[in-house]
């Protein structure tokens, strides 16, 4: 049986290279763009970041090689200090609003609420925010706090307290942005944990529940343990994509007043079009890199997230040899 | 088909979603406009739009249609493109007379474009050969544009016989490094608005009232006298907002002026610290905001609220351009009547140059005029200077001026017949003489952002007035690199 495979593997080495060519072909096709994106686009765009870093290149788009000048100016930048702080929130506070916010609801629907179908419902509704634009949150938020009389929570808190109105994203600009990013982006958590929870072997519950599990232990015993590998993933994913996003905060308070919700990469983002420094805006961004690279590094060894790629990778007959 | 269903409402709801995000056509169809039509109707304020002037080449076969693009991103005064409809008009017939055979078409393209999104438009639109021809911006911007090398210099155009009687120094703000490179399209001040109702409730006579201007003019009506009589409006409740300042990058720097400071060495080409003046400015600011008169949040709030506050009885003071008379025109601002005629906010706003901070001192405004400036990479700059030429036609300046109350640049378009009829031009134009300009260093945006933040950290109280002042010291070595300090 093994001679058989073995010589199957060396006629398919003696293949013409047309031949392998053509039976990769449709797949090859099908990942063309992809791959032009991956190793071509972001390449060539990442290189031309980098030269772009070392130069004084501003609004005549000029490249003027100025050494590590921008790199040295960031680090004597009065304003670094406060967006590093706000950086820092932004990511951990989000990312913690995501996790438990998406785990309980996808608690709550998947295992709690007993029928499939309102859960479902319930799901589906958590959902939308996901298929909305961007656009149509922020302005929906910007009209939640509006800081005239007509906004919402004002008109609320009018009726009930009779407060004057308050202006709401000049007093917390960073923590509402906070409140957007991990509410509406809690709906990718909530589909990860959801799937990981339905595939919990149902059998498992049974025998918990036979034993006398009260529902606390069946979460923390039984449904946690399975959730470790997706909550590895979303850590490391989502933790890594909210040092580099700044859509939202863009749209509802644009990093401000004075820098109070401005975050890394939307400082590398308005140092480069809004005040048209390239060359330090790209410096900027640079320095995402090795904290992205800390992270991967980190979650590689300590998060377990090597073993669990391993585990992604072995094939089935892997699995079965090895039993 | 239970999945089926949850499909179809899905796609349904990504759909109706999805089309809630529509953005802005690019592409907008340009519609033609004939000589009978006015191509500046009151109802396109505000609005987008796309026009072309209709060039006629019946009966003579050989004519050759130039295509001639102009843009401008400030919809609230669609004159500033929709005037070279007339002015290719006007142009054509000379071309005519001449027996050319050329004819100019123009796009007289009106959309709403933020300024930091009109910048990169702008440089990548330049660099990527798809300039328009012909760009309506602030005069501020000249620097930056003309040290990247995107604008065609003008030099020479000045000595167009319609330009003979332009307001004096006005060509300082379409020069940088000893070339001309735009032509100006209008003018303005930023004069302190008073609500005369306000001022009724608080014991002033029509009298007071109507030598209130003269007084601000002469500094018998000082900057201390505006603010106690805004704290006195506010803690008698007759208003809520006593005195409202506007931060916007031209708006802001009017304190400042006022308080004596120095902010460039036209000289040197460098950013001045003006250490005590700027610490004296913070400590008036930190004052009218400690004391209720003035918001904690001003530098964030939006003008147009302001406005409605002030033209509703509900302020007393406002820091606001002359052309924002035009907003509460079309806009819709009063609760009552939505939009109000020039002669109620006559009757019922007044305005003046910002009292003095010191009464030995001359008042100050700050202007920003616009202008226009020309693409290098335009294939006709002689027939694009004709028709800048055109466009400053006194007839135009005027039109543009009733439109959306700025002030004409010309003697001739301040004379015009249309324009001094105007009570509210007549009343505000005088406030010209006290124009300062900000540099058009290409630098600008960067200081501009440096005074605004600095402002804010003081009235926020994040920063004491020295630590606001050393802070600027840094801020504005790192990005404007060397600065004169005083």
């Amino acid at each position: 049986m093994m001679n058989d495979e073995l010589q199957e593997g060396s006629a398919a080495l003696k293949r013409p290279l047309w031949s392998k060519i053509r039976e990769q072909l449709a797949p090859g096709i099908m990942l063309l763009p992809f791959m032009l994106n991956q190793y071509v686009l972001f390449v060539i765009t990442a290189v031309i970041v980098i030269l772009i870093s070392f130069t004084s290149m501003d609004s005549a788009l000029q490249w003027n090689f100025n050494g590590l000048d921008n790199f040295k100016r960031a680090l004597i930048d009065p304003a670094i200090g406060l967006i590093i702080w706000n950086t820092v929130l932004f990511v951990c506070v989000t990312m913690f609003i995501k996790v438990v916010w998406g785990l309980t609801i996808a608690l709550s629907t998947t295992y709690y609420i007993r029928s499939q179908r309102v859960g479902r419902l319930f799901r589906m509704i958590w959902l939308l925010p996901r298929v909305s634009p961007g656009v149509v949150e922020a302005l929906l938020w910007i009209w939640i706090f509006s800081s005239g009389s007509n906004g919402i929570l004002n008109l609320i808190m009018h009726a009930l307290y009779g407060w004057e109105p308050v202006n709401w994203l000049d007093r917390y600009p960073l923590m509402i942005n906070i409140a957007l990013s991990g509410i509406m982006g809690s709906s990718m958590s909530m589909i990860i944990f959801s799937s990981a929870i339905q595939s919990i072997e149902k059998s498992y519950f049974y025998v918990a529940k036979v034993d006398g599990a009260s529902e606390w232990v069946i979460l923390r015993k039984l449904m946690l343990p399975f959730l470790k590998w997706p909550l590895t993933f979303l850590l490391v994913w989502q933790g890594l994509s909210m040092f580099t996003s700044y859509e939202s905060i863009l749209l509802l308070t644009d990093g401000g007043p004075m820098n109070r919700s401005e975050t890394w990469a939307l400082y590398a983002f308005h140092t480069a079009f809004s005040t048209l420094n390239f060359g330090y805006g790209s410096a900027i961004s640079l320095f995402i890199l090795p904290v992205v690279v800390l992270a991967m590094f980190i979650s590689y060894r300590v998060f377990g997230f090597k073993k669990m790629m391993k585990s992604a990778q072995s094939s089935p007959q892997d699995t079965e040899r090895k039993g | 088909m239970k999945k089926q269903t949850m499909l179809m409402v899905m796609m349904a709801l990504t759909i109706v979603l999805s089309g809630c995000a529509k953005t802005e056509s690019t592409n907008t169809p340009a519609s033609q406009v004939s000589k009978t039509e006015n191509p500046n109707s009151a109802a396109d304020m505000d609005k987008g739009g796309v026009k072309k002037n209709v060039v006629d080449t019946s009966g003579n076969g050989n004519i050759e249609t130039i295509n001639i693009k102009v843009m401008t991103p400030d919809v609230s005064a669609p004159a500033r493109a929709n005037n070279f409809i007339e002015a290719a008009n006007s142009l054509n017939e000379k071309l005519e007379k001449e027996n050319s055979k050329q004819r100019v078409q123009v796009e007289a393209i009106v959309k709403s474009v933020k300024d930091d999104e009109f910048k990169q438009q702008f440089i990548f639109a330049s660099k990527s050969d798809n300039a328009n021809d012909i760009y309506a911006t602030g005069y501020s911007n000249i620097g930056w544009m003309a040290n990247g090398d995107y604008l065609l210099p003008l030099t020479g155009i000045e000595k167009e016989p319609v330009f003979q009687n332009q307001m004096p120094g006005y060509w300082d703000a379409v020069s940088w490094n000893k070339q001309v490179w735009g032509v100006i399209q209008d003018t303005e001040a930023r004069p302190i608005f008073f609500n005369k109702n306000v001022l009724k409730k608080l014991g002033w006579t029509d009298q007071q009232i109507a030598d209130l201007p003269k007084k601000s003019e002469n500094g018998e009506f000082t900057l201390a006298d505006m603010t106690d009589l805004a704290k006195k409006a506010v803690d008698s409740k007759v208003v809520n907002s006593g005195l409202m300042l506007t931060a916007g990058g031209k708006d802001l720097p009017v304190i400042f002026f006022n308080h004596g400071t120095e902010v460039y060495d036209a000289s040197q080409g460098k950013y001045v610290l003006d250490k005590s003046h700027l610490k004296t400015t913070f400590e008036y600011l930190n004052n009218a905001v400690s004391q209720g008169m003035l918001s904690k949040g001003f530098v964030s709030e939006s003008k147009d609220d302001m406005l409605k506050t002030l033209i509703n009885d509900e302020g007393l003071f406002l820091q606001a351009g002359v052309w924002d008379e035009a907003k509460w025109r079309t806009r819709g601002m009063h609760k009552v009547t939505g939009n109000v005629t020039s002669e109620y906010v006559m009757n019922n706003i007044g305005a003046m140059v910002m009292p003095v901070a010191n009464k030995d001192q001359k008042p100050v405004t700050v202007s920003n005029p616009w202008v226009y400036v020309v693409s290098k990479d335009t294939k006709y700059p002689d027939l694009v200077k004709r028709l800048l030429v055109e466009v400053s036609a006194p007839k135009l300046q005027a039109e543009h001026g009733l439109q959306s109350s700025h002030i004409p640049f010309t003697k001739e378009g301040q004379q015009y017949e249309t324009v001094k009829k105007d009570p509210w031009l007549n009343y505000v134009s005088y406030l010209t003489q006290y124009s300062k300009f900000m540099p058009n260093d290409p630098n600008e945006p960067k200081f501009e952002k440096i005074m605004k933040d600095a402002t804010q950290n003081v009235v926020s109280g994040s920063m004491t007035t020295d630590e606001a002042v050393d802070w600027m010291g840094k801020q504005m070595k790192i990005d404007l690199g060397e600065v004169i300090e005083k």
